[in-house]
């Protein structure tokens, strides 16, 4: 081992001698210096890549080299490299267009008041000469681009940026119930609205939570700006759902057929099938008193009953059989059971019942939400064409829980967030992450991706050591490599991290583009 | 022999104190001046106990500060004191540095009169055979591991403050320093 130099007892140098040291001036000279070099440095590292970043950092430790070097000015390129990544990081990243979210496309007449409906279900409502051309002219029609984003995966590819800045705290993350980009072109040239107008919007969002904001993207400042709170409304018309559909469209048996209990009380009811579709496949079936029923009393098997009528409780879970004579009504839970003659025929038909329901499941949903998204898109008025379906109908598979309603008086960007403070993230944990790829070596990339559970937001974390994640929750981390590529961190992989670990090793799976997308869409 | 004065523990008033000039000098960097003064001798004394060479240490103390500078619009008020974050840029720089010069020698300070803290027994011995025992105990560690007592007992840092610098978690370190403690005391036992 190489011996270190170790002074034991040694006086200390003294406040004195420090103070000589000391020149405020001088290292602001070299702040104001840097800070003019370091905006070019910004120009060219976004738009030209690593290689150019080298060169700009050459030139830039070249520029403070003093006669005397030290060991610190010495070391002025790694150095500077840091910086670099610590202060000239952009706010977003450049969108991944192969992958990008399209836009849904309407041709407006601007004259009247239109209506847009989106195929998500937003709606989008433009008053009548809301757009003006550069020279500030009233346009006639007007082509209207619209997208939403959802998903961490949808900020993701959009390059939209995530984050804010606060005067105290630092850069800010958002955590966002939806987003979306709308932006209306005459003859390929853009438009604008027209100052005394605005549109309604009502954007479906996944989350019904009201704690979210209206956030504006500033595309001049590059930052998101405080518009003010949404007003969040039910869902009128529940979007499509096929399964949900299929049940209600469906005669279908609610159990699979039970065998009668012998020492159980039975009653023979002739059931009005039109109104219990889901016992019409049944014969031979006989109602058994429930044995959850507390209030039955055998007594009452015995009486003569003027009338009978069965219903499904309110639940829809079990089914009522009220009895009447004269004054009085019982009310007995029963369930539908069968004697052993007729019980293997009945389970022959509750399984072919349910075979060919599983088969019908399983086509709809090869068919994708194609045809859902089809006859939701009816409900727009002028949806004249669109690009790619897939990308807009994934986030339809789920169904959303609210609308958003909100004024934008702007086109561009608009966000429903919340500031996320990520270094307060409850259980998250602190660790320097090195990545490799499968062979071992060191991968290079400019900023770490990563989704944490319960968190609709991208975290772009620049500086390394900053990096954190959570402990119990679901962690997916990617970053694009210098190749282009992408390479992602399953959450297992965070299941490794040990106790007091520092930094911790891993080892990404390095995908192209169109394949990464579509494994992090797996797991996100 | 005095040890290292810490700034680690200041009140809430200083803190916000602090706060209030880093929200000026992100505004307006001449502000930043108040923080240049506040800690410019625990830095440089920090990097001087490590390089040895007080030029050496002038300049990679300007460093520290200047990129301070550049970053303080990303810095995050986390009601911690402003010198973790300092001494964290301090460290990076040093290791930087020394990955660069590779034959230049890491320095390290310690007081005999420690000894007995670390080996959590007391020492006898007279000073010369204190120091010869200390020295031969020191020499068996390596960087990290000199680097973490001597942060420890020479400076009489709180773990809380060593935990920011090396971004490490408390419990963690407190697991490395009985370790090394038990080295210290095996490494001795068999002299």
């Amino acid at each position: 081992m190489e011996k270190n130099t170790i002074y034991i007892d040694k006086p200390e140098i003294s406040d004195e001698k420090i103070l000589e040291y000391k020149n405020f001036d001088a290292v602001l000279g070299q702040y104001s210096a840097g800070n003019l070099l370091g905006t070019h440095l910004l120009k060219v590292w976004i738009g030209s890549g690593a290689i150019v970043t080298t060169v700009a950092v050459l030139v830039y430790a070249t520029y403070f080299r003093s006669p005397d070097q030290s060991v610190a000015v010495e070391d002025n390129e790694a150095a500077i490299e840091l910086i670099v990544d610590l202060e000239e990081k952009p706010h977003g990243i450049e969108p991944l267009k192969d992958v990008a979210v399209v836009f849904e496309l309407f041709n407006i007449d601007t004259k009247r008041d239109t209506m847009i409906t989106t195929m998500s279900g937003s709606t989008l409502r433009i008053p009548a000469h809301a757009f003006v051309d550069d020279a500030g002219h009233l346009v006639d029609e007007a082509l209207i681009k619209y997208r939403e984003y959802h998903t961490p995966l949808d900020f993701f590819v959009s390059g939209i940026p995530m984050v804010f800045d606060t005067l105290d705290q630092g850069p800010g993350h958002f955590e966002s119930a939806g987003m979306l980009e709308v932006r209306a072109f005459s003859n390929d040239k853009k438009l604008s609205l027209a100052l005394d107008k605005s549109m309604e919007v009502a954007m479906v969002s996944f989350s019904d939570e009201d704690k979210f904001n209206v956030y504006h993207f500033d595309e001049n400042k590059n930052k998101w700006s405080y518009k003010g709170r949404d007003v969040i409304e039910e869902m009128e018309v529940p979007l499509i759902d096929p399964v949900a559909n299929e049940q209600i469209e469906e005669s279908e048996p609610r159990y699979q057929p039970q065998l009668s209990d012998e020492q159980a009380y039975h009653f023979s009811i002739v059931v009005e099938l039109a109104d219990f579709p889901e016992l019409a496949i049944y014969t031979g079936m006989i109602f058994q008193v429930s044995k959850n029923d507390e209030n039955f009393e055998p007594l009452m098997y015995n009486i003569h009953w003027e009338k009978a009528a069965l219903t499904l409780s309110d639940e829809k879970s079990q089914y009522v059989l009220s009895l009447t004579r004269q004054d009085s009504t019982v009310h007995i839970y029963v369930d539908p059971v069968f004697n052993t003659e007729d019980y293997d025929e009945a389970i022959d038909a509750y399984n072919q019942k349910i075979a060919k329901r599983n088969k019908r499941r399983s086509k709809r949903q090869q068919v994708d939400s194609r045809a859902a998204v089809n006859s939701y898109s009816m409900r727009g008025q002028i949806l004249v064409e669109r690009e790619l379906e897939d990308d807009v109908t994934a986030n339809l598979m789920v169904t959303p829980k609210v609308r958003r309603r909100f004024r934008a008086r702007g086109l561009g960007i608009w966000n429903c967030d919340r500031p996320v403070v990520y270094d307060m993230i409850p259980d998250g944990r602190r660790v320097k992450p090195v990545l490799l790829d499968q062979k071992g070596n060191t991968l290079s990339y400019q900023c770490i991706n990563i989704v944490q559970g319960g968190l609709n937001s991208l975290i772009r974390v620049y500086d390394r050591r900053n990096f954190r994640y959570r402990q119990n929750g679901k962690n997916v981390m990617w970053v694009i490599t210098m190749e282009g590529a992408i390479a992602i961190a399953r959450p297992e992989q965070f299941k490794q991290i040990k106790n007091g670990e520092s930094s911790h090793e891993f080892t990404m799976v390095v995908l192209d583009v169109g394949t990464g997308v579509k494994e992090l869409r797996k797991l996100l | 022999m005095e040890t290292i004065a810490s700034v680690y523990h200041v009140g809430k008033e200083e803190m916000l104190k602090e706060k209030g000039f880093i929200l000026e000098a992100k505004k307006d960097m001449s502000k930043f001046s108040y923080l240049y003064e506040k800690y410019f001798i625990s830095i440089y004394r920090y990097v001087y106990n490590r390089i040895g060479d007080e030029a050496s240490a002038a300049d990679l103390t300007s460093q520290v500060f200047l990129k301070a500078m550049k970053s303080i619009k990303r810095y995050e008020f986390r009601g911690l004191p402003f010198s973790s974050w300092l001494y964290r840029i301090a460290s990076n720089e040093l290791n930087l540095a020394f990955r660069e010069k590779k034959k230049a020698k890491r320095i390290y300070h310690m007081n005999t009169k420690d000894l007995p803290e670390m080996v959590d027994s007391p020492v006898d011995e007279e000073t010369e055979e204190k120091v010869n025992l200390l020295l031969s105990a020191l020499q068996g560690l390596d960087h990290d591991e000199l680097e973490l007592i001597q942060m420890k007992y020479f400076e009489k840092r709180p773990y809380k403050e060593i935990s920011e610098i090396l971004e490490v978690e408390q419990n963690a370190l407190k697991v490395r320093v009985h370790r090394i403690k038990e080295k210290i005391r095996n490494i001795i036992s068999t002299k």
